[in-house]
Protein backbone atom coordinates (compact mmCIF):
# COMPACT_ATOMS: atom_id res chain seq x y z
CA UNK A 1 0.00 0.00 0.00
CA UNK A 2 2.59 2.62 1.10
CA UNK A 3 4.65 1.41 -1.66
CA UNK A 4 1.98 1.97 -4.17
CA UNK A 5 1.49 5.75 -2.92
CA UNK A 6 5.75 6.32 -3.07
CA UNK A 7 5.10 4.87 -6.52
CA UNK A 8 2.40 7.53 -7.63
CA UNK A 9 3.58 10.08 -6.16
CA UNK A 10 7.29 9.52 -7.95
CA UNK A 11 5.12 9.16 -11.14
CA UNK A 12 3.57 12.55 -10.42
CA UNK A 13 6.62 13.92 -9.35
CA UNK A 14 8.52 12.84 -12.93
CA UNK A 15 10.84 11.19 -10.45
CA UNK A 16 12.39 7.93 -11.69
CA UNK A 17 11.36 5.02 -10.03
CA UNK A 18 15.03 3.61 -9.58
CA UNK A 19 15.43 6.75 -7.67
CA UNK A 20 12.65 7.04 -5.69
CA UNK A 21 11.82 3.50 -5.08
CA UNK A 22 15.59 1.70 -5.32
CA UNK A 23 14.00 0.09 -7.88
CA UNK A 24 17.24 -2.11 -9.68
CA UNK A 25 18.05 -0.77 -13.20
CA UNK A 26 19.44 -3.95 -15.49
CA UNK A 27 21.30 -2.86 -19.02
CA UNK A 28 22.01 -6.12 -21.12
CA UNK A 29 24.66 -5.60 -24.07
CA UNK A 30 24.32 -8.03 -26.53
CA UNK A 31 24.69 -11.52 -24.85
CA UNK A 32 28.24 -10.43 -22.89
CA UNK A 33 27.39 -7.83 -20.71
CA UNK A 34 24.86 -6.98 -17.89
CA UNK A 35 25.28 -3.83 -16.10
CA UNK A 36 22.86 -3.96 -12.89
CA UNK A 37 22.62 -0.60 -10.44
CA UNK A 38 20.65 -0.29 -7.28
CA UNK A 39 21.28 -4.42 -5.62
CA UNK A 40 21.75 -4.88 -2.40
CA UNK A 41 24.03 -8.11 -1.90
CA UNK A 42 25.40 -11.37 -3.68
CA UNK A 43 22.69 -13.98 -2.52
CA UNK A 44 24.61 -16.91 -4.36
CA UNK A 45 27.28 -16.91 -7.47
CA UNK A 46 28.40 -19.87 -9.67
CA UNK A 47 30.19 -19.67 -12.95
CA UNK A 48 26.32 -20.91 -15.00
CA UNK A 49 23.91 -18.50 -12.32
CA UNK A 50 24.31 -15.68 -10.53
CA UNK A 51 21.54 -14.56 -7.59
CA UNK A 52 21.55 -10.63 -6.58
CA UNK A 53 18.86 -9.22 -3.72
CA UNK A 54 17.56 -6.14 -5.04
CA UNK A 55 15.14 -3.98 -3.06
CA UNK A 56 11.93 -4.92 -4.61
CA UNK A 57 13.02 -8.28 -6.08
CA UNK A 58 15.38 -11.35 -6.52
CA UNK A 59 17.82 -11.11 -9.66
CA UNK A 60 18.67 -14.23 -11.21
CA UNK A 61 21.27 -14.14 -14.11
CA UNK A 62 21.89 -17.33 -15.96
CA UNK A 63 24.18 -18.33 -18.51
CA UNK A 64 27.70 -19.80 -19.38
CA UNK A 65 31.37 -18.66 -17.78
CA UNK A 66 29.87 -16.08 -15.93
CA UNK A 67 31.97 -14.07 -13.89
CA UNK A 68 31.81 -10.45 -11.99
CA UNK A 69 33.76 -7.49 -13.98
CA UNK A 70 33.76 -5.05 -11.36
CA UNK A 71 30.97 -4.52 -8.68
CA UNK A 72 30.53 -1.96 -6.20
CA UNK A 73 27.66 -1.40 -3.41
CA UNK A 74 25.63 0.57 -6.14
CA UNK A 75 26.28 -1.28 -9.17
CA UNK A 76 27.66 -4.53 -11.17
CA UNK A 77 29.33 -5.74 -14.35
CA UNK A 78 28.49 -9.10 -15.15
CA UNK A 79 30.51 -10.31 -18.33
CA UNK A 80 29.76 -13.90 -19.85
CA UNK A 81 27.63 -15.71 -22.43
CA UNK A 82 24.79 -14.36 -20.68
CA UNK A 83 21.65 -16.92 -21.46
CA UNK A 84 18.44 -15.15 -19.39
CA UNK A 85 17.76 -12.58 -17.01
CA UNK A 86 15.37 -13.31 -14.72
CA UNK A 87 13.20 -11.90 -11.58
CA UNK A 88 11.89 -13.83 -8.75
CA UNK A 89 9.80 -12.27 -5.64
CA UNK B 1 36.88 -0.21 -10.85
CA UNK B 2 40.34 1.64 -10.93
CA UNK B 3 42.78 1.49 -13.93
CA UNK B 4 44.62 -0.34 -15.18
CA UNK B 5 47.92 2.02 -14.14
CA UNK B 6 46.77 2.90 -10.59
CA UNK B 7 45.98 -1.38 -10.23
CA UNK B 8 50.33 -1.11 -11.16
CA UNK B 9 51.26 0.65 -9.15
CA UNK B 10 49.43 0.36 -5.49
CA UNK B 11 49.80 -3.37 -6.15
CA UNK B 12 47.44 -6.24 -6.34
CA UNK B 13 46.65 -9.80 -5.73
CA UNK B 14 44.96 -13.12 -6.96
CA UNK B 15 43.11 -14.69 -4.57
CA UNK B 16 41.61 -18.04 -4.09
CA UNK B 17 38.44 -17.93 -1.59
CA UNK B 18 37.28 -21.23 -0.13
CA UNK B 19 34.91 -21.76 2.55
CA UNK B 20 31.93 -21.45 3.82
CA UNK B 21 30.21 -18.42 2.36
CA UNK B 22 32.30 -17.04 -0.41
CA UNK B 23 29.26 -14.89 -1.20
CA UNK B 24 29.21 -13.51 2.31
CA UNK B 25 33.05 -12.43 1.75
CA UNK B 26 31.92 -10.79 -0.96
CA UNK B 27 29.42 -8.77 0.53
CA UNK B 28 31.41 -7.76 3.53
CA UNK B 29 34.05 -6.48 1.33
CA UNK B 30 31.91 -4.27 -0.47
CA UNK B 31 30.72 -2.99 2.35
CA UNK B 32 33.86 -1.85 3.60
CA UNK B 33 34.77 0.13 0.49
CA UNK B 34 37.22 -3.02 -0.77
CA UNK B 35 35.70 -3.68 -4.02
CA UNK B 36 37.40 -6.87 -5.42
CA UNK B 37 37.24 -7.40 -9.15
CA UNK B 38 37.27 -9.61 -12.42
CA UNK B 39 35.17 -12.54 -9.58
CA UNK B 40 35.06 -15.86 -11.03
CA UNK B 41 34.24 -19.60 -9.86
CA UNK B 42 37.36 -21.80 -9.94
CA UNK B 43 37.09 -25.20 -8.30
CA UNK B 44 35.92 -25.34 -4.91
CA UNK B 45 35.63 -21.48 -4.37
CA UNK B 46 36.00 -18.53 -6.20
CA UNK B 47 39.20 -16.28 -7.49
CA UNK B 48 39.16 -12.83 -7.85
CA UNK B 49 41.92 -9.71 -7.82
CA UNK B 50 42.14 -7.42 -4.75
CA UNK B 51 44.45 -4.40 -4.25
CA UNK B 52 47.35 -4.69 -1.69
CA UNK B 53 46.59 -1.76 0.70
CA UNK B 54 42.66 -3.64 1.10
CA UNK B 55 44.47 -7.43 1.21
CA UNK B 56 45.98 -6.60 4.74
CA UNK B 57 42.36 -5.69 5.98
CA UNK B 58 40.64 -8.58 5.36
CA UNK B 59 41.49 -11.16 7.96
CA UNK B 60 38.44 -9.84 10.10
CA UNK B 61 36.19 -9.86 7.53
CA UNK B 62 37.26 -13.62 6.36
CA UNK B 63 37.18 -14.84 9.84
CA UNK B 64 33.53 -13.47 10.25
CA UNK B 65 32.54 -15.44 7.00
CA UNK B 66 34.24 -18.03 7.31
CA UNK B 67 36.26 -18.61 4.65
CA UNK B 68 40.20 -19.08 3.28
CA UNK B 69 41.81 -16.64 1.16
CA UNK B 70 44.89 -18.35 -0.17
CA UNK B 71 47.32 -15.45 -2.61
CA UNK B 72 47.94 -17.19 -6.02
CA UNK B 73 49.97 -14.48 -7.31
CA UNK B 74 51.46 -11.36 -6.68
CA UNK B 75 51.57 -8.18 -9.38
CA UNK B 76 52.71 -4.57 -9.84
CA UNK B 77 55.02 -2.53 -9.08
CA UNK B 78 55.96 -2.77 -5.27
CA UNK B 79 56.59 -6.47 -5.79
CA UNK B 80 58.52 -6.21 -8.87
CA UNK B 81 60.66 -3.69 -6.65
CA UNK B 82 60.75 -6.31 -3.90
CA UNK B 83 61.96 -8.77 -6.60
CA UNK B 84 64.52 -7.09 -7.98
CA UNK B 85 65.94 -5.06 -5.11
CA UNK B 86 69.14 -7.00 -5.74
CA UNK B 87 69.53 -6.06 -9.22
CA UNK B 88 71.84 -2.88 -9.02
CA UNK B 89 72.18 -2.32 -12.64
CA UNK B 90 68.00 -2.31 -13.75
CA UNK B 91 67.92 0.35 -10.37
CA UNK B 92 70.44 2.68 -11.59
CA UNK B 93 69.32 2.22 -15.50
CA UNK B 94 65.74 2.98 -13.80
CA UNK B 95 67.21 5.92 -12.29
CA UNK B 96 69.33 7.27 -14.39
CA UNK B 97 66.03 7.19 -17.34
CA UNK B 98 64.14 9.36 -14.85
CA UNK B 99 67.31 11.44 -14.23
CA UNK B 100 67.35 12.00 -17.84
CA UNK B 101 63.83 12.59 -18.33
CA UNK B 102 64.30 15.23 -15.58
CA UNK B 103 67.22 16.84 -17.04
CA UNK B 104 65.43 17.00 -20.39
CA UNK B 105 61.97 18.58 -19.03
CA UNK B 106 64.18 21.82 -17.84
CA UNK B 107 65.14 22.73 -21.53
CA UNK B 108 62.04 24.04 -24.12
CA UNK B 109 62.06 21.43 -27.02
CA UNK B 110 58.86 22.67 -28.68
CA UNK B 111 57.73 26.43 -29.75
CA UNK B 112 54.16 26.85 -30.92
CA UNK B 113 52.45 30.04 -31.88
CA UNK B 114 48.88 30.32 -32.22
CA UNK B 115 46.15 32.84 -33.66
CA UNK B 116 48.85 34.36 -36.16
CA UNK B 117 47.98 35.20 -39.47
CA UNK B 118 49.33 38.19 -40.85
CA UNK B 119 53.00 36.69 -39.54
CA UNK B 120 54.34 33.43 -40.35
CA UNK B 121 55.85 31.24 -38.00
CA UNK B 122 59.21 31.74 -39.78
CA UNK B 123 59.22 35.45 -39.02
CA UNK B 124 57.88 34.97 -35.69
CA UNK B 125 60.92 32.07 -34.86
CA UNK B 126 63.30 34.08 -36.64
CA UNK B 127 62.64 37.05 -34.53
CA UNK B 128 62.93 34.85 -31.13
CA UNK B 129 66.00 33.32 -32.67
CA UNK B 130 67.15 37.27 -32.69
CA UNK B 131 66.14 37.96 -29.09
CA UNK B 132 67.92 34.04 -28.20
CA UNK B 133 65.21 31.89 -27.38
CA UNK B 134 65.13 28.77 -29.58
CA UNK B 135 64.92 25.34 -28.73
CA UNK B 136 66.74 23.68 -26.42
CA UNK B 137 67.50 26.71 -24.36
CA UNK B 138 66.51 26.39 -20.45
CA UNK B 139 63.21 27.22 -19.23
CA UNK B 140 64.14 29.30 -16.76
CA UNK B 141 66.21 31.67 -18.83
CA UNK B 142 62.64 32.16 -21.25
CA UNK B 143 61.25 35.34 -19.61
CA UNK B 144 58.00 35.37 -21.04
CA UNK B 145 57.22 39.09 -19.59
CA UNK B 146 59.80 40.15 -21.53
CA UNK B 147 59.34 38.16 -24.46
CA UNK B 148 55.76 39.60 -24.80
CA UNK B 149 56.92 43.05 -24.59
CA UNK B 150 59.75 43.07 -27.49
CA UNK B 151 56.98 41.41 -29.70
CA UNK B 152 54.49 44.02 -29.30
CA UNK B 153 56.77 46.56 -29.72
CA UNK B 154 58.33 44.76 -32.78
CA UNK B 155 55.67 43.47 -34.76
CA UNK B 156 52.97 46.79 -34.70
CA UNK B 157 49.95 44.98 -35.98
CA UNK B 158 49.87 42.39 -32.66
CA UNK B 159 47.52 43.85 -30.59
CA UNK B 160 48.19 41.00 -27.32
CA UNK B 161 50.50 38.81 -26.66
CA UNK B 162 50.62 35.90 -24.07
CA UNK B 163 53.76 33.54 -24.02
CA UNK B 164 53.61 30.69 -21.38
CA UNK B 165 55.73 27.73 -20.70
CA UNK B 166 54.00 24.54 -20.22
CA UNK B 167 55.52 21.55 -20.34
CA UNK B 168 58.74 21.44 -22.34
CA UNK B 169 57.05 23.63 -24.39
CA UNK B 170 56.86 27.38 -24.82
CA UNK B 171 53.31 28.76 -26.59
CA UNK B 172 53.17 32.03 -27.70
CA UNK B 173 49.05 32.69 -28.15
CA UNK B 174 48.80 36.32 -30.36
CA UNK B 175 45.77 38.33 -31.36
CA UNK B 176 46.29 40.61 -34.64
CA UNK B 177 44.86 43.49 -35.57
CA UNK B 178 41.95 43.10 -37.77
CA UNK B 179 41.19 46.61 -38.69
CA UNK B 180 43.61 49.46 -40.49
CA UNK B 181 46.38 50.36 -37.38
CA UNK B 182 46.09 53.81 -39.22
CA UNK B 183 44.09 56.11 -41.15
CA UNK B 184 44.83 57.11 -44.28
CA UNK B 185 45.33 60.92 -44.48
CA UNK B 186 42.77 62.34 -46.89
CA UNK B 187 44.22 63.46 -50.39
CA UNK B 188 43.13 66.56 -51.02
CA UNK B 189 45.10 67.65 -54.23
CA UNK B 190 43.41 68.36 -57.13
CA UNK B 191 43.35 65.56 -59.60
CA UNK B 192 41.00 64.63 -62.33
CA UNK B 193 39.59 61.10 -63.59
CA UNK B 194 40.90 59.47 -66.48
CA UNK B 195 39.79 55.97 -68.15
CA UNK B 196 41.61 53.15 -66.52
CA UNK B 197 40.36 50.91 -69.25
CA UNK B 198 38.26 51.07 -72.29
CA UNK B 199 34.92 50.86 -72.45
CA UNK B 200 30.85 51.64 -72.76
CA UNK B 201 30.00 54.61 -69.60
CA UNK B 202 26.21 52.25 -68.02
CA UNK B 203 26.36 54.51 -64.62
CA UNK B 204 28.27 57.21 -63.18
CA UNK B 205 28.07 59.20 -60.00
CA UNK B 206 30.00 62.63 -59.85
CA UNK B 207 30.12 64.06 -56.56
CA UNK B 208 33.25 66.90 -57.66
CA UNK B 209 34.51 67.96 -60.72
CA UNK B 210 32.91 68.16 -64.00
CA UNK B 211 31.68 65.39 -65.94
CA UNK B 212 33.51 65.37 -69.56
CA UNK B 213 31.48 62.27 -70.73
CA UNK B 214 28.22 60.41 -70.37
CA UNK B 215 26.57 57.45 -69.63
CA UNK B 216 26.44 55.33 -73.51
CA UNK B 217 29.58 57.09 -74.42
CA UNK B 218 32.61 54.79 -75.70
CA UNK B 219 35.74 56.03 -74.20
CA UNK B 220 39.46 54.91 -74.65
CA UNK B 221 41.94 54.06 -72.34
CA UNK B 222 43.64 57.54 -70.44
CA UNK B 223 40.37 59.85 -71.75
CA UNK B 224 39.50 62.22 -69.35
CA UNK B 225 36.15 61.68 -67.81
CA UNK B 226 35.62 63.96 -64.89
CA UNK B 227 37.58 67.22 -65.21
CA UNK B 228 39.18 68.42 -61.95
CA UNK B 229 38.83 72.57 -63.48
CA UNK B 230 35.78 74.32 -62.36
CA UNK B 231 35.33 77.56 -63.73
CA UNK B 232 34.10 80.86 -61.46
CA UNK B 233 31.68 82.94 -63.35
CA UNK B 234 30.79 86.51 -62.30
CA UNK B 235 27.12 87.83 -62.81
CA UNK B 236 28.06 89.04 -66.52
CA UNK B 237 28.44 85.07 -67.36
CA UNK B 238 32.48 85.66 -67.81
CA UNK B 239 34.93 83.15 -66.30
CA UNK B 240 36.53 85.04 -63.05
CA UNK B 241 39.24 82.12 -62.07
CA UNK B 242 39.66 78.71 -62.47
CA UNK B 243 39.68 76.43 -59.59
CA UNK B 244 40.87 73.06 -59.24
CA UNK B 245 39.40 70.21 -57.44
CA UNK B 246 40.21 66.91 -56.23
CA UNK B 247 37.53 65.35 -59.09
CA UNK B 248 35.92 62.39 -56.95
CA UNK B 249 33.15 59.79 -58.77
CA UNK B 250 32.29 56.34 -59.64
CA UNK B 251 32.23 55.37 -62.88
CA UNK B 252 31.34 52.13 -64.38
CA UNK B 253 31.84 51.24 -67.67
CA UNK B 254 31.16 47.32 -69.91
CA UNK B 255 34.39 46.20 -70.44
CA UNK B 256 35.50 43.17 -72.55
CA UNK B 257 38.59 41.27 -71.58
CA UNK B 258 40.25 38.28 -73.79
CA UNK B 259 42.95 36.21 -72.90
CA UNK B 260 44.03 33.27 -75.22
CA UNK B 261 46.24 30.52 -74.43
CA UNK B 262 48.26 27.78 -76.53
CA UNK B 263 47.84 24.26 -74.86
CA UNK B 264 50.22 21.21 -76.78
CA UNK B 265 47.98 18.61 -77.83
CA UNK B 266 49.56 15.93 -76.11
CA UNK B 267 49.14 16.33 -72.27
CA UNK B 268 51.88 14.81 -69.59
CA UNK B 269 50.45 12.35 -67.41
CA UNK B 270 51.74 11.61 -64.51
CA UNK B 271 51.37 7.82 -63.35
CA UNK B 272 52.90 5.35 -60.16
CA UNK B 273 54.48 2.03 -61.25
CA UNK B 274 53.57 0.32 -57.95
CA UNK B 275 57.00 0.22 -56.78
CA UNK B 276 57.73 1.85 -53.25
CA UNK B 277 60.79 2.31 -51.38
CA UNK B 278 60.84 3.43 -47.39
CA UNK B 279 63.43 5.42 -45.41
CA UNK B 280 63.32 5.91 -41.45
CA UNK B 281 65.05 8.47 -39.41
CA UNK B 282 66.02 9.14 -35.81
CA UNK B 283 66.98 12.44 -34.61
CA UNK B 284 68.29 12.96 -31.30
CA UNK B 285 70.05 16.11 -30.80
CA UNK B 286 73.15 16.12 -33.36
CA UNK B 287 72.67 12.87 -33.55
CA UNK B 288 71.16 11.38 -36.54
CA UNK B 289 70.40 7.71 -37.50
CA UNK B 290 69.08 6.80 -41.02
CA UNK B 291 67.97 2.90 -42.50
CA UNK B 292 66.89 2.93 -46.41
CA UNK B 293 64.98 0.15 -47.60
CA UNK B 294 65.43 -0.30 -51.31
CA UNK B 295 62.42 -0.62 -53.95
CA UNK B 296 61.98 -4.51 -55.16
CA UNK B 297 64.86 -5.12 -57.61
CA UNK B 298 66.70 -1.75 -57.01
CA UNK B 299 69.29 -3.75 -54.94
CA UNK B 300 70.21 -5.55 -57.63
CA UNK B 301 70.42 -2.38 -60.07
CA UNK B 302 72.70 -0.79 -57.36
CA UNK B 303 74.92 -3.69 -56.98
CA UNK B 304 75.43 -4.43 -60.82
CA UNK B 305 76.35 -0.55 -60.90
CA UNK B 306 78.56 -1.08 -58.40
CA UNK B 307 80.00 -4.28 -59.97
CA UNK B 308 80.63 -2.55 -63.27
CA UNK B 309 82.36 1.10 -62.07
CA UNK B 310 84.83 -1.76 -60.04
CA UNK B 311 85.89 -3.27 -63.16
CA UNK B 312 86.45 -0.59 -64.97
CA UNK B 313 88.28 1.31 -62.04
CA UNK B 314 90.59 -2.33 -61.88
CA UNK B 315 91.05 -2.42 -65.78
CA UNK B 316 92.03 0.65 -65.81
CA UNK B 317 94.66 0.69 -63.05
CA UNK B 318 96.03 -2.65 -64.67
CA UNK B 319 96.63 -0.51 -67.70
CA UNK B 320 93.63 -2.01 -69.74
CA UNK B 321 91.42 0.10 -71.84
CA UNK B 322 87.99 -0.16 -70.22
CA UNK B 323 86.16 0.65 -73.34
CA UNK B 324 83.44 3.33 -73.97
CA UNK B 325 81.35 4.00 -70.63
CA UNK B 326 77.73 2.91 -71.30
CA UNK B 327 74.97 5.15 -72.00
CA UNK B 328 73.43 6.42 -68.77
CA UNK B 329 69.86 4.81 -69.08
CA UNK B 330 66.99 6.99 -67.61
CA UNK B 331 66.29 6.60 -63.69
CA UNK B 332 62.81 6.45 -62.49
CA UNK B 333 61.89 9.51 -60.77
CA UNK B 334 61.19 9.04 -56.92
CA UNK B 335 58.00 11.16 -54.97
CA UNK B 336 58.71 10.98 -51.75
CA UNK B 337 56.07 12.06 -48.78
CA UNK B 338 57.99 12.39 -45.28
CA UNK B 339 56.34 12.50 -41.68
CA UNK B 340 58.13 13.93 -39.00
CA UNK B 341 56.97 13.33 -35.73
CA UNK B 342 58.26 14.83 -32.49
CA UNK B 343 58.41 12.63 -29.53
CA UNK B 344 55.81 13.80 -26.56
CA UNK B 345 55.73 11.27 -23.36
CA UNK B 346 52.41 13.28 -22.28
CA UNK B 347 50.65 16.44 -22.81
CA UNK B 348 53.26 19.23 -23.41
CA UNK B 349 56.06 17.23 -22.41
CA UNK B 350 58.30 17.03 -25.75
CA UNK B 351 61.70 15.66 -26.09
CA UNK B 352 64.50 16.52 -28.99
CA UNK B 353 64.01 13.64 -30.57
CA UNK B 354 62.25 13.11 -34.09
CA UNK B 355 60.97 10.19 -36.11
CA UNK B 356 61.17 10.52 -39.47
CA UNK B 357 59.54 8.16 -41.89
CA UNK B 358 59.45 8.95 -45.71
CA UNK B 359 57.80 6.74 -48.42
CA UNK B 360 58.69 7.08 -52.12
CA UNK B 361 56.46 6.23 -54.82
CA UNK B 362 58.35 5.44 -58.02
CA UNK B 363 56.57 7.88 -60.93
CA UNK B 364 56.75 7.95 -64.75
CA UNK B 365 55.71 10.43 -66.81
CA UNK B 366 54.08 9.48 -70.71
CA UNK B 367 52.33 12.03 -73.06
CA UNK B 368 49.07 11.00 -74.80
CA UNK B 369 46.47 13.08 -76.46
CA UNK B 370 43.49 15.10 -74.33
CA UNK B 371 40.44 13.25 -74.26
CA UNK B 372 37.41 15.69 -74.91
CA UNK B 373 36.61 16.04 -71.43
CA UNK B 374 39.92 16.87 -70.35
CA UNK B 375 40.03 19.13 -72.95
CA UNK B 376 36.89 20.89 -71.70
CA UNK B 377 38.03 20.30 -67.99
CA UNK B 378 41.34 22.09 -68.78
CA UNK B 379 39.99 25.27 -70.78
CA UNK B 380 37.50 25.48 -67.86
CA UNK B 381 40.08 25.16 -65.33
CA UNK B 382 41.81 28.03 -67.58
CA UNK B 383 39.08 30.32 -67.59
CA UNK B 384 38.05 30.01 -63.84
CA UNK B 385 41.57 31.07 -63.03
CA UNK B 386 41.25 34.25 -65.06
CA UNK B 387 37.93 34.84 -64.02
CA UNK B 388 39.13 34.63 -60.00
CA UNK B 389 42.10 37.41 -60.85
CA UNK B 390 39.59 39.44 -62.84
CA UNK B 391 37.01 39.25 -59.60
CA UNK B 392 39.98 40.08 -57.43
CA UNK B 393 40.11 43.49 -58.95
CA UNK B 394 36.40 43.67 -57.76
CA UNK B 395 34.98 43.32 -61.52
CA UNK B 396 31.22 42.02 -62.18
CA UNK B 397 31.14 39.77 -64.58
CA UNK B 398 28.22 39.40 -67.01
CA UNK B 399 29.07 37.25 -70.14
CA UNK B 400 31.70 34.49 -70.09
CA UNK B 401 32.84 32.82 -73.61
CA UNK B 402 35.62 29.91 -73.85
CA UNK B 403 36.24 28.60 -77.05
CA UNK B 404 38.85 26.07 -78.17
CA UNK B 405 40.42 25.57 -81.32
CA UNK B 406 42.42 23.18 -83.16
CA UNK B 407 45.04 24.36 -85.41
CA UNK B 408 46.47 21.15 -86.40
CA UNK B 409 49.67 21.93 -84.11
CA UNK B 410 48.25 23.16 -80.42
CA UNK B 411 44.93 23.90 -78.83
CA UNK B 412 43.70 27.61 -78.64
CA UNK B 413 42.13 28.50 -75.75
CA UNK B 414 40.00 31.89 -76.06
CA UNK B 415 38.27 33.20 -73.07
CA UNK B 416 35.96 36.38 -73.92
CA UNK B 417 34.91 37.88 -70.46
CA UNK B 418 32.45 41.09 -70.77
CA UNK B 419 32.26 42.76 -67.29
CA UNK B 420 31.32 46.14 -65.64
CA UNK B 421 33.82 47.54 -63.56
CA UNK B 422 34.60 51.33 -62.36
CA UNK B 423 37.25 52.47 -64.39
CA UNK B 424 38.48 56.24 -63.21
CA UNK B 425 41.88 56.18 -62.31
CA UNK B 426 43.05 59.50 -60.73
CA UNK B 427 45.68 61.69 -62.71
CA UNK B 428 47.69 64.46 -60.68
CA UNK B 429 47.01 67.91 -62.26
CA UNK B 430 49.75 70.20 -61.70
CA UNK B 431 48.07 73.51 -62.24
CA UNK B 432 47.55 75.75 -59.87
CA UNK B 433 44.55 78.58 -59.41
CA UNK B 434 44.61 80.91 -61.65
CA UNK B 435 44.08 84.79 -59.56
CA UNK B 436 41.23 86.97 -60.49
CA UNK B 437 43.32 89.90 -61.99
CA UNK B 438 45.11 87.62 -64.71
CA UNK B 439 41.50 86.31 -65.73
CA UNK B 440 40.74 89.54 -66.29
CA UNK B 441 43.50 90.73 -68.35
CA UNK B 442 42.96 87.69 -70.64
CA UNK B 443 39.26 87.98 -70.99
Amino acid sequence: MFENIRGQAASALHIPRDVALGEPVITVTGRQNVYIENYNRIVSFHEEEIRLQARTCRIVISGKRLRIEYYTKDDMMIAGQIGSVRMET
Amino acid sequence: MLNRFTCYRKGFLRLHISGQGPERFLNLCCANRMDPWDVCERGEGIECRMLLSHFWKIRPLARKAGVRVRVLGRYGAPFFIRRNRKREGLLLGTGACFALIYALSLFIWNISFEGNYHYSRDTLMEYLESLDVRYGMRKNDVSCEDLEDSLRSAFPEITWVSASVTGTRLVVRIKENEALSAVPPRDDSPCELAAGTAGVITRMIVRQGKADVAVGDTVEEGQLLVSSALSVIDDNGETVRIKYVHADADIYARTQYAYRTEEPLLCRVETRTGRRRFRAALTAGRFRASLSLPARGELWTALKETAVSFGRWAMSQAGLDPGPEAENTERPVWKETTQVRQLCLFGDFYLPVYWEQTVGEETVYYERPYTEKELKDRSEYINEKYIEKLLQKGVHIIKNDVRILNNGLSYTIECTVTAEEEISVRRPVSTQDTPDEEMKEST
